[in-house]
């Protein structure tokens, strides 16, 4: 569905593109593989261009056909609709487009396995705190990993709870930041959770983490100096009584 | 603005309708009652929208000697509530990189992205605050002023487009300001200097 919230009319265009992704960020890449199949053909659009005038909406049906003979395992574009650069002077003219991403799948023997790479979170912290969840993928077809974490204080209450199901892709680690936003900013929190993919759930071990900005850590360290110093001093008095 | 709307399987499931009910009572007396459960689902598609504050930017640049230089916004707009989040990237829209006017040609900063560069004259670019090696300085616009100290890089070719701002949650109006400078002096031919980038908007 292509929509025109804006005050004018726009011209726009549909289109398939390659979809890749490129280091454990997953930053997206639309040029194509080299020697993979052009998955870009097997898209029709009912539309591919057209304009649209304000407060206006449009349906796009489209068809994907695979061809015979495609072998088993997964594959990937993005549908765009893209914007005309506007008519008229500019010296920087804006196009615009937003994709949706297909994930493909072409049954037949293939193999489906996940793991969990890594899992952490750095026990001394800045705000936001913030743990890192890296899932792999050995086999050839993508799967959607569930991450379920929660933050919670020493004594078990929970403070913020994280879900997010990010789409794993063959033969690549996905880095998941996890990060409580909007969350303490001093304190001793536990960090746990649930990672759910391919009919297994691995739990996450938990994490303890300290938060707190450099000026809190020194006064933190400096309370703990004075602390020892008056156990050591107090110990001392006493022995010395004696 | 544009928006467009990724419809996922919408699924809804109704109750089924019930005829009359005849309930024969005998003695002794007893009720009998079924229930069954029936499961209402919603699958709510993903949607991503992008606008800039216009289609078009104007950097006009009134040359000096020594060089003058136009520093000039778009502000990028995206909301979505996928819940993965979007990635908001730039590129150029087609083989060219300079400001083109007939025959005259403004070429791109020779600054990348994470080695930008203060503009030379006769140079055009890109810069966004505290991404890459742009630094966190907060830019401001100018009007054909002395070449400055902000740094600049090529807007990135059409294959290999930069990504300004990711996220890992839904967003609702989150902005991303774009800065484009041209630095010009009195040896750059008179024209209208035009090139055209594409934003592009996808969720994560």
């Amino acid at each position: 569905m292509v929509l025109n919230q804006g005050s004018t009319e726009f011209s726009y265009t549909v289109y398939a593109s390659p979809y890749n992704v490129t280091g454990e960020d997953y930053t997206p890449v639309f040029t194509p593989e080299p020697d993979a199949p052009t998955v870009t053909k097997w898209f029709r659009f009912g539309t591919t261009s057209s304009d649209l005038k304000p407060g206006g909406q449009d349906a796009i049906s489209y068809s994907i056909t695979v061809p015979a003979g495609t072998p088993a395992g997964s594959y990937y574009a993005v549908a765009f609709a893209q914007t005309a650069a506007p008519k008229g002077t500019g010296t920087i003219t804006i196009q615009k487009r937003v994709g949706t991403i297909f994930y493909l799948r072409v049954a037949g023997p293939a193999s489906l396995k996940g793991n969990v790479v890594s899992w952490g979170a750095p026990w001394l912290q800045k705000y936001p705190l913030t743990a890192t969840l890296r899932m792999g993928n050995t086999g050839t077809l993508n799967y959607k990993a569930t991450v379920n974490v929660t933050f919670s204080d020493i004594f078990g209450g929970a403070k913020y709870r994280f879900n997010r199901v990010p789409e794993i892709l063959p033969q690549k680690i996905r880095k998941i930041p996890i990060a409580w936003q909007g969350g303490a900013k001093f304190g001793l929190f536990k960090v746990s959770g649930t990672v759910e993919y391919n009919g297994t759930t691995s739990h996450l071990a938990t994490r303890y983490v300290f938060i707190a900005s450099s000026s809190m850590r020194f006064v933190t360290a400096a309370i703990f100096v004075l602390f020892v110093a008056a156990v050591v001093l107090m110990g001392k008095r006493r022995a010395a009584r004696k | 603005m544009m928006k467009y709307k990724a419809l996922k399987s919408v699924r809804y499931a109704v109750l089924p309708s019930v005829a009359g009910l005849l309930i024969t009572v005998a003695v002794p007396a007893v009720a009998g009652a079924a229930t069954s459960n029936t499961i209402i689902s919603s699958a709510v598609g993903s949607v991503i929208s992008v606008f800039t504050t216009n289609g078009t930017v104007n950097v006009n640049v009134t040359p000096t000697g020594s060089g003058a230089q136009t520093i000039a916004s778009d502000t990028v707009t995206v909301s979505t509530n996928d819940s993965s989040g979007y990635t908001l990237q730039l590129a150029e829209s087609g083989a060219a990189t300079a400001l083109t006017s007939a025959g005259n040609t403004i070429p791109a900063s020779a600054g990348t992205p994470a080695s930008p560069i203060v503009e030379a004259a006769n140079t055009w670019g890109w810069h966004v605050d505290n991404i890459g090696g742009f630094g966190a300085t907060a830019t401001t616009a100018q009007n054909s002023a002395a070449i400055g100290t902000v740094k600049f890089a090529a807007v990135p070719a059409t294959g290999s487009p930069y990504t300004l701002a990711t996220t890992a949650t839904t967003a609702s109006n989150a902005t991303t300001t774009v800065w484009y400078g041209v630095a010009a002096d009195t040896s750059q031919p008179t024209g209208t200097y035009t090139n055209t980038v594409t934003y592009t908007c996808t969720a994560n």
